[in-house]
Parts: C-alpha cells; structure tokens; sequence
C-alpha cells in the first residue's frame, strides 16, 4: 500500500496545480447575482442545424467575390460576419478561425437565440476532412464523410456496409484480449441511431439523436423503420 | 441558498469541482460548462446542507452527473481549439506534467473513477454508488488505469 500512497499524493500535488480559469471563478461567482445563464449542451440535433447552416454558409461564400476567393484559395479570412437561419429565424453571427491540433483550421461562432438556447456553428473548408466522434466506454464511434466506424485503442473497424444494408450494424470484434460488443440501430423512422456498446458486462447506451451524414443510410430504412429495434446484446 | 452561503461554498469547493469536471469531460470547455451548471444548482438549492462535508459530496454528486449527460448526450468533437491548446497548464515538475498527460490519455471514464480515487479519496463502493456502477467495474477500471499509467509513467507510478 505504500506505493499506492506515494501515487495518491503525486497525483494529488499534480492536480492541486491546475488552475481554474479565471473567467469560469468570475461567472460562478455571478450565479448569485443573478446574471448568469445555464449553458446549453451542443447535442446531436444541434449539431443537425449546424451542419445546416454549413450549408447556408457555403451558399453565402459562392455569392460573394471576396469569399469566393476564400473559398477557392489557399488562405481564409481572419474572422467574418454570416447571417444563418435556425428554425426560421435569422441571426447573425461573427465566425472566428481556429485551428485545429492537426493543423488544419476552422472557423467557430456561438450563437444565443431568443429562447436562451446556446449554439456553435462549425464550418469546414470544402473538401476538409470532417470527423465527428462519440465516446462510448472505451471505444468511439465516428462519422466520416460517408463511412461509420468504430475507434478502439488502435482498432478502426468499419460498419459502413453493414448499416448501410438495412439501417442496422451489430456484431463483436476482440480487443487486447478483451471480445466487446456492439449494436446500432435506427429508430422512429429517423436517420439516426441507438449504439450499445458491451464493456465488462456493463453497457454504455446512448441515443445518438436526429443527425447523421448525407449519404447514410439507404432507401432500405424505410422498412427497418416499421420494425422493432433488435434486441440489445445486453438482454440477450 | 443566501449569497453568503453561496460564496463560502464556491471559495471552499469551486477548485475541486472543476477538478472532477475536468477530469470527467473531453475537454476543459465541457469542464468549464459543468462547473458553471453544477454551481447553478447550488444556488438553486432550497435546503441548507447539514455540514460542509455534505456539500462537498453533493457538489462532487452533481458535477458528476453533469459530466455523464454531457458524455451520453453530446457529439465528442475530436478537435482541440487554439485558444484550449493555449490554455495547457504548466507543472512545477517535468514528472507532474507527465502524470497530468497521462491521466489526459486515459479514457474518459477512468479518468473520472481515478480522481475520485486518488484526489477525493473515494472508496471504490463510494464511486460505484456514485456513478451507478458496480463494484467490479470500478475496480476493473481503476486496475486497468493504474496498468495504463503504470506503461507510461514506469518508475514514477509505483
């Protein structure tokens, strides 16, 4: 146990060094004044307005010359102003760049819409590799471009043809040693799925909501959509 | 809960929650988001707290439950923003920089079950309770974490 000590009081004076931003101390400490929001979480049907407005976005950039040449050259703009519709209505929103770990940049903009809803607009370059990940126990399951597949230490297995058949993937791979499960199907007739995965016998269940790439899945869906979800590994 | 109490709690517990929330999240904006939203409930508690210890673990409760909604809900983009990258924190030590990186690498959810362990000093029941586990799988996690940290840290984890 000594050793498990001495890990304890590294991990401890580690973490004791961390700080808290500066600006989280100030906005916790106006709770109490009354001025500070609940911040919404960017969830999937979020992210399906996102990448609507993605859409809007790439209109708006063939319209104008200046962006044009955003667009079509090597460099983009520093920071731009874009009007987006969500849901009817229009806001306006100063898109700032970023760059990304890998390198690449893209460009952020927050939006507050009247009913105090929070939203993050994302937009890639044309072309740019666009991944989206969700974490589940220890694997991830990702959307790219045209292709689901799963993230597991090392481990890239791709369910693309699998879903696209009838909307449905399921199966197991084995991982250091260890045979996981997963399932995923769509549900209530929308393009969108449930994903399980099997972890020790504990199983992670998440909705993965109203938002999936174009191209995915196929006509097929429409009869999977009468169907009942298969059974989840779990219960079998 | 009067403004007092509310700010005695935040100057007592806001460094620690943001621990567990950083811990229990995939970057430190969701961390920042939980820590904001769990305050949020404190100063919307009616019921005074029977002791500062109670708090603590109500407060660790909620920040946990925040991080797991936002786990379950939320698209995990895989991207680190410029002005996050920015806001890497720089350790005293080489070592603690180096166990701060290899905690960052762990899966989320050992992430989270390691600083309740190591830094709240929970019992593995008291995790499992807390994050509607079972024993088994707190301890399985917790072992595999020790092991992952353990291949990179070699002698500095005993």
């Amino acid at each position: 146990m000594r050793g498990e000590e001495q890990n304890r009081s590294f991990y401890k004076e580690t973490f004791e060094e961390l700080p808290v931003p500066e600006r989280l101390v100030e906005k916790v400490g106006k709770i109490s004044e009354g001025t500070e929001k609940r911040k919404r979480t960017v969830a999937g049907g979020v992210m399906r307005k996102v990448a609507m407005a993605a859409a809007i976005l790439v209109v708006l950039f063939a319209g104008s010359n200046g962006i044009a040449y955003a667009m079509t050259g090597e460099t983009w703009l520093e920071a731009m102003m874009v009007r987006i519709d969500i849901e009817g209505e229009e806001y306006d929103v100063e898109l700032r760049e970023h760059q990304l770990r890998s390198g690449e940049t893209i460009y952020i903009g927050d939006i507050e819409t009247e009913n105090d809803e929070e939203y993050r607009v994302q937009v890639f370059k044309p072309g740019q590799e666009v991944r989206t990940c969700f974490e589940m126990a220890d694997a991830e399951m990702c959307f790219e471009e045209d292709r689901i597949y799963i993230l597991d230490d090392g481990l890239e297995l791709d369910i693309t043809e699998d879903f696209r058949d009838d909307g449905r993937a399921k199966g197991t791979y084995e991982v250091n040693g260890i045979l996981k499960g997963y399932s995923l199907w769509e549900r209530d007739g929308k393009k969108c799925c449930w994903m399980e995965i099997l972890y020790d016998g504990e199983k992670e269940n998440v909705w993965l909501r109203d938002w999936l790439p174009e191209g995915l899945p196929t006509e097929k869906t429409r009869e999977s959509e009468k169907q009942e979800p298969p059974t989840p590994i779990s219960e079998r | 809960m009067d403004t007092k109490e509310y700010e005695r709690l935040v100057n007592l517990y806001l460094n620690s929650i943001y621990r567990v929330a950083f811990n229990g999240c995939a970057c430190s904006s969701d961390a920042e988001d939980v820590t904001q939203n769990t305050f949020i409930k404190l100063w919307e508690r009616k019921e005074a707290f029977p002791d500062d210890d109670y708090a603590r673990r109500w407060l660790i409760r909620v920040a946990v439950n925040e991080c797991k909604s936002l786990w379950r809900t939320a698209w995990k983009r895989k991207t680190t923003y410029l002005e996050e990258a920015e806001r890497e924190p720089v350790f005293s030590v080489p070592e603690k920089s180096d166990l701060y990186y290899a905690v960052r690498e762990l899966p989320v959810n050992y992430r989270q079950i390691v600083h309740l362990y190591y830094f709240e000093e929970y019992s593995v029941k008291d995790i499992a309770r807390l994050m509607k586990l079972s024993e088994t799988a707190v301890q399985t996690r917790l072992l595999r974490a020790r092991q992952k940290l353990k291949e990179k840290l070699k002698e500095a984890w005993k």
